[in-house]
């Protein structure tokens, strides 16, 4: 026996818990009615409650105790190791710019052979990156995105959603 | 989680606190408090978000100190882009949707690097011993829903993502959908989608011996 169609996705949003009233009084009379959907919907009931995870030991629910101040300690550490760097950055990074404009300004008044370019590998490698510029270049400036949401396979395979947007809508 | 009733009643799920509140404007003047020096603020958007993000990571990280670490990870990711976006401008920061999304990500990759897929951490069924039907079926129930597990692990993203969020977070369609950036019908067809393929291994697993 397979249940109906139409009302398969109503049947899941009943196990979810997750019907509306009008929605949920017309599968009431239809599953009185229908016992392909009566065993449809018991079956996917035990699924779930097997799916589910257990409740929560006492040692889970300990798990938060202190963390809190445990986070704060982090982002606090996490300040103090940024601010010396930028400092440090900043500071070393204007003692370069002075030693280049020592090389470069004789550099130009002497006759050739040239002088080397002026560029020093030194000075790329610490000058400090606008970090907030980069972020924001890049195709993951959303801050929650993972790995997998770069995936060309996941891109591909969720291109089509506004197609399942165009199904019978279970809210109300 | 108590067992459904045979004849298809809903889960004993319940609609999680906290999420429409968070879009209200609470949650990000708490943020800007916190990031002018109020420790305090901090620690009550940890109280009102972290009960959420632990019941996420759970499923992917069955030890306490696995758990404690992806929360406290994902509560510095989801400041430290907060942080970011008020600097730059101060538009609303979707600090709950955030921490959604990255404990559900956080938890996935916990779970494939360390390449430890969590078993069911149902001990006291495990225990039961003895040659009467009622363990023996309690045994046979406990692998079930061992297999089941797993198989949510690897149920497509979408699918895995909106199962998870319903059954471990009790977050509303709504909120999943919102963090998500899918639409709620999407994430119901996705919720539909995830129930059957389950549904479909376990018919497969009760002809077993």
């Amino acid at each position: 026996m397979t249940p109906c169609r139409e009302y398969e996705p109503l049947i899941a949003a009943r196990v979810a818990d997750a019907l509306g009233p009008d929605a949920g009084a017309r599968l009431a009379a239809h599953l009185g009615a229908c016992s392909a959907c009566r065993a449809e919907a018991a079956a996917l009931s035990e699924a779930l409650a097997l799916a589910a995870l257990p409740p929560p030991s006492g040692a889970a629910a300990g798990a938060l105790e202190g963390l809190d101040r445990e986070t704060l300690r982090a982002w606090r550490g996490r300040e103090r190791s940024r601010a010396p760097w930028r400092r440090a950055g900043m500071g070393f990074a204007v003692a370069v710019a002075a030693a280049a404009v020592m090389v470069v300004v004789p550099a130009l008044r002497t006759t050739p052979p040239p002088a080397p370019a002026p560029v020093s590998p030194a000075a790329d490698a610490w000058k400090e990156p606008d970090l907030d510029a980069l972020w924001a270049a890049t195709a993951l400036a959303d801050p929650a995105a993972s790995d997998e949401d770069v995936a060309s396979g996941e891109v591909a395979l969720y291109a089509d959603e506004a197609a399942l947007d165009a199904l019978p809508d279970l809210s109300n | 989680m108590a067992r459904s009733d045979d004849d298809g009643r809903p889960l004993p799920l319940r609609v999680v606190e906290g999420g429409a509140s968070g879009a209200d404007g609470r949650d990000e003047a708490l943020l800007r408090a916190f990031l002018d020096g109020d420790d305090a603020a901090f620690g009550e958007l940890f109280r009102l978000h972290a009960p959420m993000v632990q019941a996420i990571v759970r499923r992917y990280a069955p030890g306490a100190d696995e758990t404690r670490d992806l929360v406290q990870r994902a509560f510095l990711r989801a400041l430290e882009a907060a942080r970011r976006d008020l600097r730059r401008g101060g538009r609303a920061v979707p600090f709950r949707p955030w921490l959604i999304r990255l404990s559900v990500n956080l938890g996935k990759n916990h779970a494939r690097d360390a390449a430890r897929w969590p078993r069911a951490p149902l001990a006291a069924v495990r225990q039961v011993e003895g040659p009467d039907s009622a363990a023996e079926e309690a045994l046979a129930r406990e692998e079930r829903a061992r297999l089941l597990r797993a198989a949510v692990l690897r149920l497509p993203r979408r699918q895995r993502e909106v199962l998870t969020l319903r059954l471990d977070a009790e977050l509303s369609f709504a909120e999943i959908a919102a963090a998500l950036r899918i639409t709620e019908n999407n994430a119901r067809v996705h919720f539909h989608h995830a129930a059957r393929r389950l549904r479909e291994l376990l018919a497969g697993t009760e002809g077993e011996p």
